[in-house]
């Protein structure tokens, strides 16, 4: 039952361009125990499974052949190669809700494209922006029915910017209802509920094996590591294989502090997949914190070797620096990872005690600052690692932030 | 009113003195075998002062005490007390079984004085266990069967005395000719004695015979360590033909490459091993030398094992293996089954697996190497086999993977504290991998400060001096290397190389001929030798020496291939063996895949020889066997050039001598370039 819904799952965002999701979809199905895997389904439930969504799919993408799946054909090619406002274009006038999704995620997409680029240059267009993605919500409103199972996790996108977020939650709960296999769905509801926890056990939500994926990541996101351990414990069963799993103990370890069993973990999910780059940079904080010059080296050289030009190696080969002691060095690896991804977290909390080292106090106030910006919660884990310090001004930078 | 505690027992205190004893005994036993070593030495001096001196019991009880002593680690206490008794007593009066205890005690002692590094004064105490029964033999003080025991140590001492004398005249076939002869006669007299006694004695006669092989064993650690090789080679070999289970002698030959390939056949074949013994000689079979003759395959049970088992292809693996074990052994089925179990189940074992990934690393296989090597030291992270260490790290750099080097010699040098020579040894690797000659030499010297009896340490220490440029530092390298590892033909083939460097080739050629007698199946020799050839412009036989050396690097490649092909049915290389039949062309171009690139320099000198016999079509022939080895090489670029030069098509020439220079700028080339160019103008003309 897993087995077909995550493969469907995979085959649908997919299509609709969703692909972090997809990614993760398929990462489950993987790690499904052999055991599950093998099982075989009653034909007859089987059946069950495909008409009731097909059903659904049905009247929501278009029949093969005609005119409005070579348009969508078309439209997926460039949104592959990330031409979004050309894709945007070619899907006018459609009237599948697959095709719909698609034009308003690929306007969506474009104009985050443009926003990000014009932070950099910092001029007053945000005003603009902002008046731009009113229209495409306003849009995206007027044409969807409400149909299409993803599409409500469009609406919740633009919801996002206007921080209308009792909207977006709602909206996405509706999203996830009807449609659970949709991790970026799942993800957004996470970063939207982040302020506050208990709203999270209020909400209605679907009893589903993907419930408690959610549930224990967004655990993890508040620190609540041992209740998410647990929570991965019971899903171990079904997903033996996960290295997403064994990725997210490791995490939950790690923030507990239980260093060594996070670094045995990690070492297993090397061993698993050596050339996973994805959360490896939290093996080399541990590394760090344990001082392990030999270990961290090594990763460093492999990790040049896997992918120079991506946020995580540059902030494993930022930590290695700094434990050689050359700080200069260090920030500026971990500079480069900010360049290439503005909203990565641990790279600012990193950078900030760089600069802490370096004893350049206000450059290190700024760059907590951004870090908290992103994520209110990462302040909880600034405050323990730097509980040891004893310097009065550190302890009034930390109150500076709160 | 307080009571002692000693008026609570009865008046008459009267111990049984042989229960004590008893007693005392078992509690020494017991106290030995929980490791509680204080508790047993205790126990052993009291039972010691409780008999007599000069009694039978004495002795034993002397015994006892000294190896609990060296179990402690106490050794100059227990030699000393050892020896404080012997020169005491009077040896001339022994007792049959006073004989074997007596040799058991001197026996601790010896290892006492090893334990402590005294090697002369280890000699000397085994040396009086054979002059005393030499005196023993004049007084004619005969009793049957320690007679005979004392005849055979007699015999030893002749040898003794062999091993003195004209050393210059022995061959290794020699030496091993005259311990057969003495292993027979100790047959013979093993028989006789087994005829004429009962149990008590024959076990006495093994227990001897196991005696004196660790002996034989302590005498060559003796002179290993006194730097006597050759004294050393004849009590290893002596150790074994006493008794072949004495696995540290065979290890220290082997190891330590004292004996030539063979020598080391026939040692192995005159081992005399039991029908129950027979897998413990394929295990001495697989840790021969694998570099040698190709047509060995006496060893390749193993290695066919684990080929299959990587392929997962069981149902040949039975039916081969019974083959193979049948044309050795004539016994019944049970043992057939035997030893295909044993084999079945010592595939895991780490030794053998060792041994097999030395086999995959003189095939040059270095992944295979690698993959198998790292294996072992992860399930097992502290296994101190010297050889596999050395077959990682040399895979390693084969490999040029620095990353994995480098930490795996961090993780070396953490687990091996003590014996760490190897582990710097690694380090030395890894900086001459990045390139780093300041450190690269720093760490080989002090791998060999640490352990300076280990040959391969000062091979690799020549080497890079070697390409460093430094030719005395590099000869005095090799020399040393090549008195360290007398049955190895390697230092003697690098000091030649070194000696053609320097344009003493006559020299050169008498180095390498002597490697050559050593191991004739290397194609790394005829190469040399090929080189010396081509500079004294003999190129007819530079040509045929080359080609000697391709085919030897060919049938050695063949011989892995034709594993393959029966047992993998693997079809891209089945190629190879079908093509075979058709004409010389064909095969040259098929061959052409079998060479491996560490063959390219040979494959290029033939080129080289080719053109100058002015065969041009040959030359050109090689040549672009050479660049498809070893692609974007710009000397084969220049070559190529040059030949077509000579060929008068200068247009083909030039294009050559650009693609040379586009990879590396080169005045010869740049000349050769002006040349082609002025040439082909003047034919425009």
């Amino acid at each position: 039952m897993i087995k077909f819904e995550l493969i469907k799952s995979i085959n649908d965002l997919n299509q609709r361009g969703l692909l972090l999701g997809s990614k993760w979809s398929s990462e489950q199905l993987n790690g499904l125990s052999p055991k599950i895997l093998n099982q075989v389904c009653d034909p007859e439930e089987e059946k069950k499974q495909f008409d009731f969504n097909s059903n659904n799919i049905e009247s929501s993408s278009p029949p093969i052949g005609s005119n409005e799946h070579l348009k969508y054909l078309l439209a997926k090619s460039y949104f592959d190669l990330k031409e979004y406002r050309r894709c945007y274009d070619v899907l006018v006038n459609c009237k599948y809700q697959l095709n719909i999704f698609l034009r308003s995620y690929s306007l969506f997409l474009a104009l985050e494209k443009r926003k990000e680029e014009d932070i950099i240059e910092q001029q007053n267009q945000k005003q603009q922006q902002q008046a731009q993605q009113q229209q495409a919500q306003q849009q995206a409103q007027q044409q969807a029915q409400g149909q299409d199972l993803t599409n409500p996790d469009n609406k919740n996108s633009t919801n996002n910017n206007n921080n209308k977020f009792n909207n977006a939650r709602q909206v996405l709960i509706e999203s996830v209802h009807k449609y659970p296999c949709n991790w970026s769905a799942w993800c957004d509801l996470a970063t939207i509920c982040s302020d506050s926890a208990d709203i999270v056990m209020q909400l209605s939500l679907p009893n589903h094996f993907m419930k408690d994926f959610f549930l224990a990541h967004f655990k993890l996101e508040l620190q609540q590591n041992n209740e998410s351990l647990q929570i991965y414990q019971s899903l171990v069963k079904t997903f033996s294989n996960s290295t997403y799993i064994l990725a997210q103990t490791a995490i939950a370890n790690y923030n507990l502090r239980a260093y060594d069993v996070g670094e045995e973990i990690f070492e297993r999910l090397i061993e698993l997949e050596p050339s996973r780059l994805e959360n490896i940079d939290i093996y080399s904080n541990i590394l760090y914190v344990r001082d392990k010059k030999a270990s961290l080296s090594m990763l460093a050289h492999k990790a040049m070797k896997i992918e120079k030009y991506c946020p995580e190696t540059c902030c494993i080969i930022g930590n290695y620096y700094s434990l050689k002691l050359e700080h200069d060095k260090a920030i500026m690896y971990f500079q480069r990872a900010l360049n290439l991804n503005d909203r990565y977290l641990s790279a600012w909390t990193l950078i900030g005690h760089e600069f802490l080292e370096i004893k350049n106090v206000s450059a290190a106030i700024n760059a907590y600052r951004k870090a908290v910006d992103i994520n209110p919660r990462v302040l909880q884990s600034l405050v323990w690692s730097r509980s040891n310090l004893s310097t009065i001004k550190t302890t009034t930078l930390l109150f500076i932030l709160l | 009113m307080a009571t002692s505690i000693f008026e609570q027992s009865p008046p008459t205190l009267i111990f049984n003195s042989t229960t004590i004893e008893d007693q005392l005994k078992c509690k020494i036993d017991s106290s030995v075998l929980t490791h509680s070593y204080t508790s047993a030495i205790f126990f052993a001096d009291k039972l010691l002062n409780l008999v007599p001196l000069n009694s039978k019991k004495y002795i034993e009880n002397l015994y006892i005490l000294c190896n609990a002593l060296y179990c402690d680690k106490q050794y100059q206490r227990s030699s000393f007390l050892i020896q404080k008794y012997l020169n005491q007593r009077n040896l001339k009066h022994q007792g049959e079984d006073e004989a074997l205890i007596i040799l058991k005690l001197k026996y601790l002692s010896a290892k006492c004085k090893i334990e402590t590094n005294e090697f002369d004064q280890c000699l000397q105490i085994l040396d009086n266990n054979h002059n005393n029964t030499d005196n023993n033999n004049e007084d004619g003080s005969i009793i049957n069967n320690t007679n005979n025991n004392i005849n055979n140590s007699n015999i030893n001492d002749n040898l003794d005395d062999y091993d003195d004398y004209d050393e210059e005249n022995y061959t290794g076939k020699d030496l091993l000719k005259f311990y057969v002869n003495m292993n027979k006669s100790n047959t013979d007299n093993k028989n006789d004695e087994n005829i004429n006694n009962n149990n008590n004695n024959s076990k006495n006669n093994k227990e001897i015979l196991i005696i004196k092989s660790n002996i034989a064993l302590i005498k060559g650690k003796c002179f290993e360590n006194m730097d006597n090789l050759k004294k050393a080679k004849f009590w290893y070999i002596k150790a074994l033909l006493l008794d072949y289970n004495c696995y540290e002698a065979f290890e220290s030959l082997t190891k330590s490459h004292l004996l030539t390939f063979q020598e080391e056949i026939q040692l192995l074949k005159k081992l005399n091993f039991q029908a129950d013994d027979i897998w413990l000689k394929e295990i001495y079979a697989l840790s021969l030398k694998k570099y040698d003759n190709p047509n060995f395959t006496s060893h390749y049970n193993y290695i066919e094992l684990y080929d299959n088992s990587l392929n997962n292809n069981d149902n040949n693996n039975n039916n081969n293996n019974s083959t193979n074990t049948s044309t050795k052994t004539n016994n019944s089925n049970n043992s057939l089954l035997k030893i295909n179990d044993i084999r079945n189940k010592l595939i895991n074992c780490n030794d053998i697996l060792t041994m097999i990934s030395e086999y995959y690393f003189y095939k040059q296989q270095f992944q295979e190497s690698y993959s198998i090597t790292k294996k072992i030291l992860k399930e097992d992270k502290y296994y101190n086999n010297s050889t596999c260490i050395m077959v990682l790290i040399s895979s390693l750099f084969e490999l040029q993977l620095t990353n994995e080097l480098y930490y795996t010699c961090h993780q070396l040098i953490d687990s091996f504290s003590q014996n760490s020579s190897i582990s710097w040894y690694g380090i030395a690797c890894y900086y001459q991998l990045i390139q780093n000659s300041d450190l690269t030499q720093k760490f080989f010297t002090k791998a060999t400060t640490l352990n300076s009896r280990i040959g391969a340490f000062w091979l690799g220490f020549g080497h890079f001096f070697a390409t460093k440029g430094e030719h005395d530092q590099a000869m005095a390298a090799y020399r040393t290397s090549s008195r360290l590892l007398t049955g190895c033909h390697l230092p003697l083939l690098c000091i030649g190389m070194e000696l053609i460097r320097v344009h003493n080739l006559n020299l050169a050629s008498q180095y390498i001929l002597q490697a050559k007698d050593i191991c004739p199946y290397d194609p790394m020799t005829f190469n040399e030798l090929g080189i010396i050839e081509y500079k004294n412009s003999q190129f007819e036989e530079a040509i045929k020496l080359f080609e000697m050396a391709l085919e030897i690097s060919k049938i050695k490649n063949n011989n892995n291939n034709q594993l393959n092909y029966s047992f993998n049915s693997n079809g891209n290389i089945n190629n190879n063996n079908r093509f075979k039949l058709n004409n010389n062309e064909k095969k040259k171009s098929m061959v052409m895949m079998s060479y491996m690139e560490s063959w390219e320099p040979t494959v290029y000198n033939l080129a080289h020889c080719y053109r100058k016999l002015r065969r041009y079509d040959l030359a050109l022939h090689y040549y672009n066997m050479s660049l498809s080895l070893i692609p974007n090489n710009p000397s084969t670029f220049t070559a190529l050039g040059f030949c077509y030069h000579l060929q008068g098509s200068f247009d083909e020439a030039i294009d050559y001598y650009h693609q040379s220079l586009s990879i590396r700028d080169d005045t010869f080339t740049n000349v050769l370039l002006h040349k082609a160019l002025s040439l082909s103008i003047l034919n425009y003309d």
